[in-house]
């Protein structure tokens, strides 16, 4: 086990051409779950990307564990320390379940054949695919993909794991599993999780960054999140006419109208969730029947 | 670290047992992996021994060992191709070859028709015409096996490989190496087809223009994706050879000043490649 690692990321830029995808992010984590909310395009997976040193930021810096990701010798030393799931982690249909995590386990230079297939059977335990490790890939259902990319990133015991969306293609128990592994990865790694599942974040995350068009727009815990929308959610038993004053509303399964934003007066506030708070930050300020359609 | 060395790791000492110091190394879990397994191998035979490391062993030790025993057992044996080549090549090199995305049968089914379409295009009445033809499109196949051998797009775990701590040029050169022996190995026997024709010793003559065009390929995947690269490796290849085809002789590429051009494109290619090896090491493709 190699301890949880110190990320410190300080004013990181990047920009695709003329577009800025990440404009002066800065956050430090030493442990725990981290998570990185936000809505598409917000940026989540070119943070996640620099983070996993397969990006280069445009400007600004990442240390983990005082390794500079940017320096080339210190980014391998960061990449030793590193499990990483991207967005869209994809594996040869034809090769078996063991061979493709024998396979990062090689280009992860865990060079004990006998200990690198026993940290295979591990992972692929902890992700409950153990008994699949003979399976070829393509017999997978697109969870147990998923899971299996979860376990990849689990070789080496990493001190840093960035997961980009790991819930993607989970059913809820699958999602009640993987909240229980990453809460325990938490406690001797540091976690960072990319995710839109706000129930996911409020129920693993030990602190939250919530990204919108490639800024960092609000950080701190769940709770914290949860309780900056106090006094701005009510409900009403017609929908609100359009109002600059109402950021969103939408209806519910009891009929009435869930608003946030400003309130008027003598309208019946409740209490804030964590989704609430979230779409008061980055949601968009339209009417209803603004939206899908 | 402990071990038992000079003795061997699997040598008794010379009292038949292990010192105390080795066996308390044992039990702490300070011993090397060699002399754990020495230790072991003698605890099966020796109950002296076993009695006194017995409930002093932590009990990490013993699910590591129990680990490393069911990883042997669970373990999926390797496939007979595998083990075969893990015979003359390091098993693990042998693992990264494999995964190569371009060693598929859809890639060698698309090089023999490809082939085949070369040989069938060309006008039967003048075999200068199948020899043209043959050598223009020969080159190009291990350009494309490299090109679709590594990058985004044709490697579905590329993003995973690349924030992995190995070198992406030492992958890139084995994968490289496995399509260009396969892919030669097959245009080879493409090859014997020319063998009637009055310029059939030039069989072998788009050897030197695969590697160089193929070296070419992957120098200039350091600077965009592999991709991009082989197609303006390809496009740039044959208008050369359509612009020579027009010559009196329009074998002249393939003649000896012809091999040198190309043998001095490769060596330069290569060296681009290597001063440029840390392109690699991040997601190519992305500006």
């Amino acid at each position: 086990m190699m301890g949880a690692s110190t990320l410190a990321v300080d004013r990181l830029q990047r920009r695709y051409g003329r577009s800025v995808a990440l404009a002066d992010v800065s956050f430090s984590a030493h442990g725990g779950v981290v998570a990185l909310v936000g809505p598409n395009g917000a940026g989540k997976t070119t943070l996640l990307r620099c983070l996993a040193t397969v990006l280069a930021p445009s400007a600004g810096v990442v240390h983990v564990d005082g390794l500079d990701v940017g320096h080339p010798e210190q980014r391998t030393a960061v990449r030793r320390r590193l499990g990483y799931l991207p967005q869209e982690a994809g594996f040869a249909a034809n090769a078996r379940v063991f061979d493709v995590c024998d396979y990062v386990g090689i280009v992860k230079e865990q060079r004990d054949v006998r200990r690198r297939h026993a940290d295979v059977l591990r992972v692929l335990g902890e992700v409950g695919l153990r008994d699949r490790a003979g399976d070829k890939v393509k017999s997978l259902s697109g969870g147990m993909r998923r899971r299996l990319g979860i376990a990849q990133a689990l070789l080496g015991r990493p001190g840093l794991v960035l997961l980009d969306e790991p819930a993607t293609g989970l059913d809820p128990e699958q999602r009640l599993l993987l909240r229980d592994r990453l809460a325990r990865l938490g406690e001797d790694a540091t976690v960072v999780v990319s995710t839109h599942l706000i129930d996911e974040v409020a129920a693993l995350a030990h602190v939250l960054h919530v990204l919108d068009g490639g800024r960092l727009v609000w950080s701190g815990t769940p709770a914290a999140l949860t309780a900056s929308a106090a006094g701005r959610v009510w409900v009403s038993p017609t929908a609100p006419p359009p109002s600059a004053t109402v950021r969103m509303s939408w209806r519910t399964a009891d009929g009435r109208h869930r608003c946030v934003g400003t309130p008027p007066a003598g309208v019946e506030l409740v209490a804030p969730t964590l989704e609430d708070a979230y779409l008061l930050l980055v949601g968009p300020t339209a009417g209803p029947g603004d939206g899908w359609g | 670290m402990t071990s038992f060395a000079p003795l061997g790791p699997l040598a008794d000492p010379p009292d038949g047992h292990p010192p105390p110091v080795v066996l308390d190394a044992y039990r702490s879990l300070g011993a090397d992996d060699l002399t754990a397994t020495a230790v072991e191998v003698h605890l099966h035979r020796c109950p002296v021994c076993r009695s006194a490391v017995n409930g002093g062993v932590r009990a990490e030790r013993l699910a590591d060992s129990w680990a490393l025993i069911t990883a042997e057992l669970d373990a999926p044996r390797r496939s007979w191709f595998e083990r075969m080549l893990g015979r003359v090549l390091p098993p693990d090199t042998v693992r990264l070859m494999l995964a190569t995305p371009s060693l598929r049968r859809s890639w060698y089914v698309a090089v023999v028709v490809a082939l085949l379409f070369g040989l069938s295009a060309a006008n039967p009445r003048r075999p200068d015409a199948t020899v043209v033809w043959f050598l223009a499109l020969a080159p190009l196949i291990p350009v494309v096996g490299v090109a679709l051998a590594y990058g985004r797009g044709v490697d579905p775990s590329y993003e995973v490989t690349v924030a992995a701590p190995m070198s992406g040029l030492r992958l890139v050169l084995v994968r490289s190496v496995a399509v260009l022996a396969t892919s030669i190995a097959v245009t080879l026997v493409a090859a014997l087809g020319l063998g009637r024709s009055p310029d059939g010793h030039l069989a072998a003559a788009w050897l030197l223009p695969a590697f160089a065009l193929s070296a070419l390929c992957l120098a200039l995947s350091s600077f965009v994706a592999p991709r991009a690269a082989a197609w303006t490796v390809s496009v740039v290849w044959l208008a050369v050879v359509v612009g020579v085809s027009g010559q009196p002789d329009p074998l002249v590429l393939f003649r000896w000043w012809g091999q040198l051009a190309m043998l001095v494109l490769g060596a330069g290619a290569a060296v681009t490649v290597l001063v440029r090896r840390r392109a690699f090491d991040v997601v190519q493709g992305i500006r």
